[in-house]
């Protein structure tokens, strides 16, 4: 019996804590928290992104309309390209300035694919950090035991109260204690089946209410750096080609491929672009779709003009 | 995280800023202007990149003495800064006002393209001015840079009044 009242205790109060918990946290909170969790998600990104600004803006940095981003596989080519006709035209900065701008473009693209679905982050990290879920998942947890050892005690008392033919005094005695250890089990389990569904509510809510300003900060931020990434890869590739160029111009080895190809204009990547376009077998499928690409890239920089 | 964030020595920024070279046009005047750009308000908080791209067809020009450089009522677009030498404004033929060496004029026209004021005629010999006119197609493209220099002619503006006033 004390036992049965000490665990009506321990559920009451289990139900009065948790709405003073979750279900009571004000939008206010629920942003913080989500915000304070995306910082930390995105400390690296956000980093990355800083310095380069940073190292951009302190430089005066040139921006530029040509979206090198779609040029990339171009510029790749044409750095090979210029390497088979001068093995020295890349030094050490043009090195490491096409391995920078590398790296960044590979972590641009697993940043933006390691973050396409925000419900697994969510699930995953974010519900998992926050101390008042977690508690409320284990105070779930620990109800539905509660509960099912209840349901095991009405079980075992039903069996053994049908298996009981109480004559004796003793056996009566007996026979009651069973029984009201068997009503106060059924009482038990109806309060805590109660509860489990109050909590299980609360669970519920809190993880619709959350993921939907999880959902609107993670992806307002998502694509905040997502644009600002391509920005810094964008204005570093122009650097690149820029530069490639102006080298390439010094190169006797380039100048007379320049001659010999009979290649007419500047020594610049929309030159290059338009004598490879010449070149192109287009009836040869693969070429073809080079070729679009191609065209396309030309596309991109006569916009610019 | 490192290999994402690379330093580049002062030598090596050097070599980006090749690229800058090569947008400026060959020839001097714009040169000339980039280095004496700190000398100029007008130009306060606007990157040497960016100007380069907000400001066109860059002059240098020597006006003997008593020689106009604009006209009242004319219509032109070009903005001037004084070099060398010494103006005089007029405004119907009556002396307003007086300029001289890092002073700029001409900036309402230039931005709100209207026909000019007032005359300003060179005062001294060798008067040598250096003109540009404003890319207005690249307000888009360099909003800001625009901003800084609408507020810097604003403040330019404001301290020629403020000068006439007390003379």
């Amino acid at each position: 019996m004390i036992n049965a009242i000490y665990l009506v205790i321990i559920i009451t109060l289990t139900i009065l804590n948790y709405k003073g918990g979750l279900a009571f946290m004000e939008a206010v909170e629920l942003k913080e928290l989500v915000a304070d969790f995306l910082k930390g998600y995105f400390v690296e990104v956000d980093e990355i992104n800083s310095f380069n600004i940073e190292f951009l803006q302190n430089n005066d940095f040139m921006d530029t309309k040509i979206d090198y981003l779609k040029l990339i596989r171009f510029l790749n080519t044409a750095i090979e390209n210029l390497k088979n006709l001068d093995p020295e035209i890349l030094d050490d900065f043009l090195r490491k300035l096409h391995k920078d701008t590398s790296k960044l473009h590979e972590y641009y693209i697993a940043f933006d694919k390691n973050n396409k679905i925000s419900e697994i982050i969510y699930r995953r990290d974010f519900l998992e950090s926050i101390k008042p879920y977690r508690e409320l998942k284990a105070e779930v947890e620990k109800t539905e035991t509660l509960k099912n050892s209840y349901f095991s005690t009405i079980k075992a008392t039903e069996n053994q109260l049908s298996s009981m033919k109480p004559k004796t005094e003793a056996q009566i005695k007996e026979y009651k204690v069973l029984k009201r250890r068997n009503v106060d089990a059924i009482s038990n389990y109806a309060d805590s089946k109660e509860t489990l569904q109050t909590l299980n509510r609360e669970l519920i809510k809190f993880e619709e209410d959350s993921f939907e300003e999880f959902n609107r900060q993670f992806f307002d931020e998502k694509s905040y750096y997502l644009e600002s990434l391509s920005k810094i890869i964008n204005i570093k590739l122009f650097y690149l080609d820029k530069i490639l160029w102006i080298e390439a111009q010094k190169s006797q080895s380039i100048q007379n491929f320049f001659e010999r190809a009979q290649i007419k204009g500047d020594y610049s990547m929309k030159t290059f672009i338009e004598y490879y376009l010449r070149n192109i077998n287009v009836s040869q499928s693969r070429s073809s779709d080079w070729h679009g690409y191609l065209q396309k890239c030309l596309e991109l920089w006569s916009e610019d003009e | 995280m490192n290999k994402y964030c690379v330093e580049y020595s002062s030598s090596e920024i050097l070599r980006f800023k090749e690229v800058h070279k090569s947008y400026i046009k060959a020839d001097g005047a714009l040169s000339k202007l980039l280095q004496l750009k700190k000398r100029f308000k007008v130009f306060n908080n606007i990157s040497e990149a960016d100007l380069v791209n907000i400001i066109d067809d860059v002059q240098i020009k020597k006006f003997s003495k008593k020689q106009k450089i604009i006209e009242q009522n004319s219509v032109s677009s070009d903005m001037f800064f004084i070099l060398m030498g010494e103006c005089e404004i007029f405004v119907d033929n009556k002396v307003v006002g007086y300029l001289k060496g890092g002073q700029v004029f001409g900036e309402v026209a230039a931005v709100f393209k209207k026909p000019r004021n007032a005359t300003v005629v060179s005062s001294k010999p060798n008067t040598t001015t250096l003109s540009f006119k404003l890319n207005h197609k690249s307000v888009d493209k360099y909003p800001y840079a625009f901003v800084e220099l609408y507020k810097n002619i604003a403040n330019e503006l404001t301290e020629k009044l403020e000068s006439l006033n007390r003379q």
